[in-house]
């Protein structure tokens, strides 16, 4: 039982490592190059602070899931691993809610302020990053369920007094 | 036999979770107003957050052609996003400062601070969503994006920017105080389920230190080993205030489904009295 335990957060810990390094990688490697009436257009990630954001947030969240791989599940420091899985959520989950208004804005435009949608010239770059902020909310979402394992833990709180 | 003395000692065993009634019990509640005063006017400099301006557009001949334009918070999905989530938290941060001060009429079980915790923490990350898409948004209009030919907005509508970032930054503050209030209420209520001994599904591998079995416990009337008291009359010693008793030792088990605790004690009689066998406790004197 509590070997399975141990499984089951080492392979939730392993899962939530792959989608932010995913995330990571993918909008690193998003970059589109086109020549529209001889200008050469170039979208990168580092065009909007927003994307450099993302990207570092899920660096952070990687480089912190893989430190933790190594850990025991029940030991010390359970509090302060509870309370940095609880930063890491909060971070991955801004970086996220940043990411869909940025896009929103790139793939719509926006009328009143005179900005036209430039999803429709590197359309590529558009759905690289839309499959990088998927991955991220994927992460997110993992991260989450990790929190509250990490609650369950240190507290014992699903298990109510009678 | 356990027998009872004339004093007792004072009863310190008992599964009790320890008040705080200290200053530290305004601490929650004043953060509460805080953040929720916070969020509130974050909300309502958003809400609220309105500017026109007529510009020149053209000139024929001498009648100058004007535009009006205006800059609303509804023109962009971020800051509706923003509008409705601080609303969210502001009536959140009210809500449970009501309840903070009368729920302990109406829960049984202990749930409420557990209620209480798990949806501030859900407020505080839904709120940081809202806040950074905020931020960004309002950047991109400060600073426009050349590479996407979008260009910044702020200049022209500086009202409605300065407003913009001062609901933003008030919204900031709120979340840092709701994140304080948060790690507070988990930290009390670790403390609480620290003191509560729990049923079976506790993880009984490592030993846990903060359990009862590892401190002593002192029950109602409990003695200390070696100490004589005097004994009330008990059926075959006679003037019970000649006898004392000593304290020799506990036994305690454990069945299935109930524990029992003995207490032995040592007679000590004086000379000369010798007991007699007279209500069939025990089968024999020797």
């Amino acid at each position: 039982m509590i070997f399975s335990k141990r499984f089951a957060v080492f392979v939730l810990r392993f899962l939530a490592l792959g989608a932010s390094i995913s995330a990571t990688a993918i909008m690193i490697t998003s970059r589109e190059t086109v020549e529209v009436l001889n200008i050469k257009f170039e979208a990168k990630y580092t065009n909007t602070p927003t994307f450099v954001y993302f990207v570092l947030m899920n660096a952070i969240a990687s480089g912190y899931s893989l430190i933790l791989l190594f850990f025991p599940a029940k030991n010390k420091f359970g509090h302060f691993i509870l309370v940095l899985d609880l930063i890491m959520v909060l971070l991955l989950d801004s970086s996220i809610s940043a990411c869909l208004a940025i896009g929103q804005v790139a793939k719509k435009g926006n009328s009143h302020a005179g900005w036209l949608p430039i999803c429709g010239q590197v359309h590529k770059f558009c759905d690289h990053a839309a499959i990088a902020v998927a991955a991220g909310f994927v992460a997110s979402i993992l991260y989450f369920i990790i929190v509250l394992y990490s609650i369950h833990n240190v507290m014992n709180l699903f298990t109510l007094k009678n | 036999m356990a027998s009872e003395g004339v004093e007792k000692l004072p009863e310190v065993g008992h599964e009790q979770v320890p008040v705080v009634r200290s200053k530290v019990d305004w601490l929650v509640p004043v953060l509460r107003l805080l953040a929720f005063f916070a969020t509130l006017s974050a909300t309502l400099v958003m809400a609220l957050n309105k500017e026109t301006k007529t510009i020149v557009v053209a000139t024929i001949g001498t009648v100058p052609i004007q535009a009006t334009l205006t800059a609303k918070f509804q023109h962009t999905p971020a800051f509706v996003f923003f509008v409705i989530v601080n609303g969210n938290a502001s009536l959140h941060n009210l809500l449970m400062l009501v309840v903070n001060f009368v729920w302990k009429k109406f829960d049984s079980k202990g749930l409420v601070p557990l209620a209480i915790a798990s949806l501030d923490l859900m407020n505080v990350v839904i709120v940081s969503g809202g806040v950074s898409a905020a931020a960004f948004m309002g950047q991109l209009g400060r600073d426009g994006n050349s590479h996407a030919r979008w260009n910044k907005i702020c200049d022209k509508f500086e009202t409605y920017c300065n407003h913009g970032s001062g609901a933003i930054i008030a919204s900031f503050i709120g979340l840092t105080l709701m994140i304080s209030i948060s790690t507070i209420s988990l930290v009390r209520l670790r403390n609480t389920y620290n003191k509560i001994v729990l049923n079976s599904s506790v993880d009984r591998s490592q030993p846990n230190p903060d359990h009862p079995t590892h401190q002593p416990k002192r029950f109602p009337g409990q003695r200390r080993p070696g100490e004589e008291f005097p004994c009330r009359r008990r059926p075959g010693i006679g003037d019970p205030r000649t006898a004392t008793g000593i304290t020799a030792g506990v036994v305690s088990y454990m069945d299935i489904d109930s524990r029992e605790v003995l207490f032995c004690y040592d007679l000590k009689l004086p000379e000369g009295i010798i007991p007699v066998k007279e209500d069939g406790e025990v089968e024999a004197l020797n």
